[in-house]
């Protein structure tokens, strides 16, 4: 052996004895596809207990907080956060959550291609692209946007652009199946994904407004095929006790209420919830519900929209439901994250639902019956003028009822005080943490196209302007402690608020905006401790997640979804490029 | 057809203004055209869609939309305008799955790039006041349709004639419906017959044919188209709209803002082709429920 080749290897033998567990650096890195083939197979205790490394779902557990339990970056240290890798995604509306589990990290992009990256290095691991229709993808915009993706088992459970649900091979992204829930040529389509329990796929639909009466539904299906086990109408129909809620208007006229968002999970009660959004079309002059007529025991409350639905996952049987909205006439969905938290109320701790509807109004249920039990009001608002402090029933300001033939103030308008964002809270320190919007809009109703099917909600035109007095900014977070239902801080800004919010063990909030800036605050004061300006908007939902005991924060940027367009007609001056959507991921730098 | 003479003046090289005043007119034209894209709110759509524009020549290429009940006549009129301006006539069937009924959102940067990609103008689309985003213009009307209340009932000749407790299935958001849900607001919730939001003319057809509605309230000219084929809705009874009034749409073409000459052109053309009855003549000749608009 020569000299040379001696000296290398006693080197590499003293090496070994140098470094713990006698491990020597591999001069080869475990290849991506390794660590996909290493990654355990997601089960229901995983999904209830997750790991703190990983972020298993939308909101990362199924209380729906959207919270981390990583304190590596905190309040000492974030301000050296620094870019640890970065993903280029397909461009279009960027709404997307990755999930992580065990080192891998998935991530949806535009217009149905899912990858599986490192996620430690963002190499790619996989790909799958979808064959979408050329007519869809020619019709562009916001419904070839997800939100979200779901995994259980080794499978990886995504909702597509055309209605189907398919489940990939989580370490290859084969397909296992496929299964047509709905003809998207009619209207249907899926903007956000699934939510896995015991396993039962749960799905909500959208749009629904297509020539296609009767409304949105949320569906349950087997884990193994994709098959559908039962359906939920968020409309009343003929067999639903409710059905005589829509001012005499039959199904075949009744339109909307999507299932904007995935749901929650209570394992206690075996209950999930969803949130419902609003009826179509948003003007209720025009979908028959105002004026409201003498029907005996008939409402115009236009059930399920706006509502909170408690469904048995296993059956699909709706135990209950509280609206938050009746007849709902501005485009104000109630249909977002659903959180359950125990919290004092009245010197008693109760098994609370709160969840936050487009008028920025904060409402706490009791999860176990659906009975209202408190509000608190966030950003400025002329819809409604004072709710029941004992029900929960809101009285409406009738100046800000739109009516044919009118132009009237409503604050906030149709993409909301707060709109799917998603808002997060840490249960260490009971604070819930809101992106909100301050704006309102003259609406004016006015006629469509005619000899042109119906499609959407609109029908009048929404002049988006600043609430009156106001400084200019539009955007801003909030912390509310919810134990007392007090403001902490709130941290307002010209840009409107596009992304969710991301609170973390570290005591940080993460959350960004139209102008591109990421920020991260500190929990307990609102001070801004980092940021950075990423290339386009933070349109997408924050996660943290870490590998080989190494944190990272990963969010995804785009050049924006249809509600951040609609606010950014408050901020003209603020631009966003139009391609360049981007998975940013950031970490604190080695020691070394 | 008599378009010729009247189309021509178009392009004909009048006398007066001479070639400095001719270049000025140009270079203002030019200049509003830059003005105007700048002040008009751009869609929301990919660069590659922004820029560039399709090399026409000599084309005039209108887009007709597969749903829209007047295609025959679409067709006619879209020759008739190319003819009148001495270019030739390009058609571009748009895709039923082209969506263009959400006038307020992505549907409408989709027919940006409709308008980039394959046509210079869009056709059939309705004067609607404010209902266009900055970056579209339409064209002066070429025709002018109406709705109308439909029964199954022929001892029924007018609305009035219609029960307190009946029903009404108007599509929904028509001028002629949010005038009908106007008055069902000033009369009171149980003074006045119900109103079914339908999700189109076809279902609104189809429910009063089934009985389940006492009348429709259409567009006319999806009333003419499937009257074609449908002997139901063929014998189906119209209602003077009394006490409400008769709606009217007019129709028109859309294009870019920013091709301020091509729509003055257009405009020119429609009212020339308005003048020597080639329009009225291609509504007769399909027997098609409107009437020109002077």
């Amino acid at each position: 052996m020569p000299a040379t080749a001696l000296r290398f290897v006693a080197t590499l033998l003293c090496a070994s004895a140098l470094m713990p567990n006698g491990l020597i650096p591999t001069a080869r890195a475990e290849s991506p596809a390794d660590i996909a083939k290493a990654m355990r197979p997601v089960t229901d205790e995983m999904l209830r207990n997750p790991d703190a490394a990983d972020w298993l779902m939308w909101r990362r557990t199924y209380d729906g907080f959207g919270f981390s339990p990583l304190k590596q970056i905190d309040k000492s240290n974030v301000k050296n956060l620094q870019v640890a890798w970065a993903w280029s995604l397909s461009n279009g509306a960027t709404e997307t959550t990755p999930i992580v589990h065990d080192g891998v990290l998935y991530i949806w992009n535009y217009a149905d291609k899912v990858q599986a990256l490192n996620a430690a290095t963002g190499d790619l691991i996989w790909e799958y692209r979808r064959d979408l229709p050329q007519a869809l993808l020619d019709q562009a915009g916001n419904n070839l946007a997800k939100r979200n993706m779901a995994i259980y088992g080794s499978s990886l459970i995504v909702a597509t652009s055309d209605a189907h649900l398919v489940a990939l091979d989580a370490k290859t992204g084969e397909v296992t199946w496929d299964h047509t829930t709905a003809d998207w040529r009619k209207g249907w389509r899926y903007t956000s994904g699934p939510f896995v329990v015991n396993g039962m796929v749960m799905q909500g639909m959208t749009g629904c407004g297509n020539a296609e009466p009767g409304g949105c539904f949320i569906s349950g299906h087997d884990m193994k095929s994709g098959a559908e086990a039962w359906r939920v109408w968020t409309i009343a129909h003929p067999d639903d006790p409710n059905y005589n809620s829509w001012n005499g208007v039959p199904l075949e006229s009744r339109f909307g209420a999507s299932a904007w968002v995935a749901g929650s999970y209570d394992p206690q009660q075996n209950l999930v919830f969803y949130g419902v959004g609003q009826p179509y079309p948003w003007i209720a002059e025009m979908r028959g519900t105002l004026p409201q007529k003498s029907i005996p025991g008939g409402t115009s409350n236009a059930l399920y929209s706006d509502s909170t639905l408690a469904i048995d996952p296993g059956t699909g049987k709706v135990k209950w439901y509280h609206q938050y909205l009746e007849n709902d006439t501005w485009d104000l969905d109630y249909a977002y994250e659903q959180m359950l938290i125990d919290l004092p109320v009245g010197g008693t701790t109760r098994k609370t639902l709160v969840t936050t509807g487009k008028l920025g109004i904060i409402e706490a249920i009791d999860r176990t019956n659906g009975e209202w039990l408190w509000a608190k009001q966030t950003v400025p608002q002329n819809v409604v003028a004072s709710i029941d402090q004992k029900t929960g029933a809101k009285t409406i300001n009738q100046a800000a009822v739109p009516h044919i033939g009118q132009t009237t103030l409503n604050c906030p308008a149709d993409p909301g005080g707060r709109g799917w964002p998603a808002t997060a809270y840490n249960p260490n320190t009971q604070t819930l943490f809101l992106p909100l919007n301050e704006f309102c809009s003259n609406t004016t109703p006015t006629p469509l196209d005619p000899g042109q099917s119906y499609t959407g909600g609109g029908r009048a035109i929404f002049a988006r302007t600043l609430v009156p007095g106001s400084d200019g900014n539009v955007g801003r977070v909030d912390a509310v402690k919810l134990s007392d239902q007090t403001t902490t801080w709130s941290f307002r800004h010209r840009a409107p608020a596009t992304g969710g919010v991301l609170p973390t063990a570290g005591g940080l909030v993460f959350a960004g905006a139209w102008d591109r800036i990421f920020r991260a605050y500190d929990d307990a004061t609102g001070k801004v401790l980092w940021q950075t300006k990423t290339n386009n908007a933070i349109n997408g939902f924050p996660v943290s997640y870490s590998v080989g005991g190494k944190q990272y924060v990963a969010v995804a940027v785009g050049n924006g979804s249809s509600q951040a367009k609609s606010l950014a007609t408050l901020t003209p001056e603020l631009s966003v490029p139009d391609g360049g959507s981007v998975l940013w991921v950031f970490a604190l730098p080695d020691q070394n | 057809m008599g378009v010729r003479p009247a189309g021509s003046k178009l392009i004909r090289r009048a006398r007066g203004p001479g070639r400095a005043a001719r270049c000025l007119a140009g270079l203002l034209a030019v200049l509003w055209s830059g003005t105007a894209s700048r002040v008009a709110a751009q869609p929301f759509v990919v660069d590659p869609w922004r820029f560039g524009t399709r090399d026409n020549n000599s084309a005039l290429a209108y887009c007709i939309d597969a749903r829209d009940p007047d295609q025959p006549v679409a067709r006619s009129i879209g020759r008739a305008l190319a003819e009148a301006l001495l270019l030739q006539p390009r058609e571009y069937l748009m895709s039923a799955d082209f969506r263009t009924a959400d006038m307020s959102g992505e549907d409408m940067d989709n027919l940006y790039r409709v308008l980039i990609e394959h046509c210079d103008v869009v056709l059939g689309f309705k004067l609607v006041a404010n209902a266009y985003p900055a970056w579209l213009t339409v064209t002066r009307p070429y025709y002018r349709s109406r709705y109308v209340y439909l029964t199954a009932t022929p001892t029924w000749n007018r609305l009035s004639d219609l029960p307190v407790d009946a029903a009404i299935g108007a599509t929904i958001g028509t001028a002629a419906d949010m005038r009908l849900s106007q008055y069902l607001v000033a009369v009171g919730p149980d003074r006045a017959w119900s109103k079914y939001p339908m999700s189109s003319d076809e279902a609104a057809l189809a429910a009063v044919v089934a009985g389940t509605t006492a009348a429709a309230l259409v567009w006319a000219p999806t009333l003419w188209s499937l009257a074609q084929t449908d002997t139901r809705i063929a014998s189906l009874t119209p209602l003077a709209p009394d006490p409400l009034p008769v709606s009217f749409a007019d129709v028109g073409a859309i294009l870019l803002t920013k091709q301020p000459f091509l729509r003055a052109n257009l405009d020119q053309a429609i009212a020339s082709l308005t003048a020597d009855g080639t329009l009225a003549a291609i509504l007769a000749q399909a027997k098609f429920p409107a009437e020109v608009v002077r």
